[in-house]
């Protein structure tokens, strides 16, 4: 029953190291999309993900892999589609609603930054980072690596003047 | 003595899996060895009586002694105090009474009565050490969830990046993958060690804001 336990790993001997991990335990205050990540990251979110880029806003660009993934749409079309989410998030009446307004809008901003090197958005540069890189991490892979790089783009953003 | 940095709560998840029995109790007797034998050594080495013993065997002795107490869990609510300030305290009383057997065992000359003394902070340091052994509990379930769900590699970078500070660059370079795909599968990882950290910080404080838990530790880091 008393088993010797091990002493902690070497690198947590480094201060600096143990409080970075520490940090990272932070959940700050509730933002909107942290409920998109977590009905994602649920055991049927694939499934969820697939729903949800099959119904409007997103729908309407055709096939939303080829229209985002890919690049294959222009700049009206993003434009639209970050303006249709945004009224679908503020007309919402159900959560259903509320999140593919939500992705509709990260994935136009995400679109806009990989395939047209615009920041159609006025999120800090930091902010918009970890939303895009927090939405890849519970996206099938294809999206992960879609967002993936469209956070890495965020992070090497200019900060957008006040 | 000063006062404690964090407020006096009592701990729902100790209560209900004391309340359920004899598999209950085991579970928090593991989680108290687990987390707690880093900070108990931690002071230990830091104390007048560190003659007495072998570190790790003294604190074994301490966790068999006390943990199969019956009203030990109780005695520590009726206190209030914080859980590491009540073992430190329970593991003073302890230290006395493995000075007074040596003595009676004549393996040590007379013994005083004094206090168990600490050279320097004992409370700050049984925190920072309470706070490495929680990360380090918070990365081993990690590593283990990653592992169950075919995640090796996504900890992999995780462990490479956080704890070694290697650039998702060079993790990139080395694997043969993009640096933006190194940072989401790290991601990943992470959202795995933040829920485990975060649920054994909750066993801990009672406090439900694990978010004021983690700053106040922050500070004395």
């Amino acid at each position: 029953m008393f088993n010797p336990q091990p002493l902690p790993n070497e690198s947590l001997q480094n201060r600096e190291t143990v409080s970075r991990l520490l940090q990272l335990g932070i959940s700050g205050p509730r933002r909107p999309v942290d409920a998109l990540v977590e009905r994602l990251s649920a055991a049927d979110g694939v499934a969820y993900f697939r729903q949800m880029i099959g119904r409007a806003p997103i729908k309407n660009l055709g096939d939303p892999e080829v229209a985002l993934v890919h690049g294959r749409c222009d700049e009206v079309a993003v434009d639209r589609l970050k303006e249709a989410s945004k009224r679908l998030l503020q007309d919402a009446i159900n959560d259903t609603d509320r999140l593919a307004g939500l992705a509709g809008y990260f994935f136009a901003v995400a679109a806009a930054l990989v395939h047209q090197d615009r920041n159609i958005t006025s999120r800090s540069t930091q902010e918009l980072h970890e939303v895009l890189l927090e939405l890849a991490s519970v996206s099938p892979p294809v999206w992960a690596r879609f967002l993936g790089a469209a956070a890495v783009k965020a992070r090497d953003l200019p900060t957008p003047k006040k | 003595m000063k006062e404690d940095v964090f407020p006096a709560t009592l701990n729902t998840w100790i209560r209900d899996q004391l309340v359920a029995g004899d598999l209950g109790r085991s579970e928090v007797n593991r989680h108290i060895m687990s987390v707690y034998f880093f900070p108990l050594r931690t002071y230990f080495l830091g104390t007048s009586e560190r003659w007495l013993g072998e570190p790790e065997e003294i604190v074994q002795g301490f966790f068999a002694d006390r943990l199969a107490r019956e009203g030990f869990f109780t005695e520590w609510e009726r206190s209030g105090k914080r859980l590491r300030r009540w073992l430190i305290t329970a593991f003073n009383f302890y230290l006395k009474e493995v000075r007074r057997r040596k003595w009676r065992d004549g393996r040590a000359g007379p013994v005083n009565e004094e206090p168990v003394s600490f050279k320097g902070d004992p409370e700050r340091e049984v925190d920072r050490a309470f706070v490495v052994s929680v990360v380090q509990q918070a990365m081993d379930r990690a590593t283990e969830m990653c592992r169950r769900e075919n995640l090796d590699r996504h900890w992999d970078i995780f462990e490479r990046h956080y704890c070694r500070g290697v650039s998702y660059n060079d993790i990139a370079s080395d694997l043969e993958i993009d640096a933006a795909r190194a940072a989401v599968m790290a991601r990943t990882a992470g959202r795995k060690f933040k829920s485990a950290l975060r649920d054994l910080l909750e066993k801990d404080a009672a406090n439900a804001d694990v978010d004021s838990e983690i700053m106040a530790l922050l500070e004395i880091m």
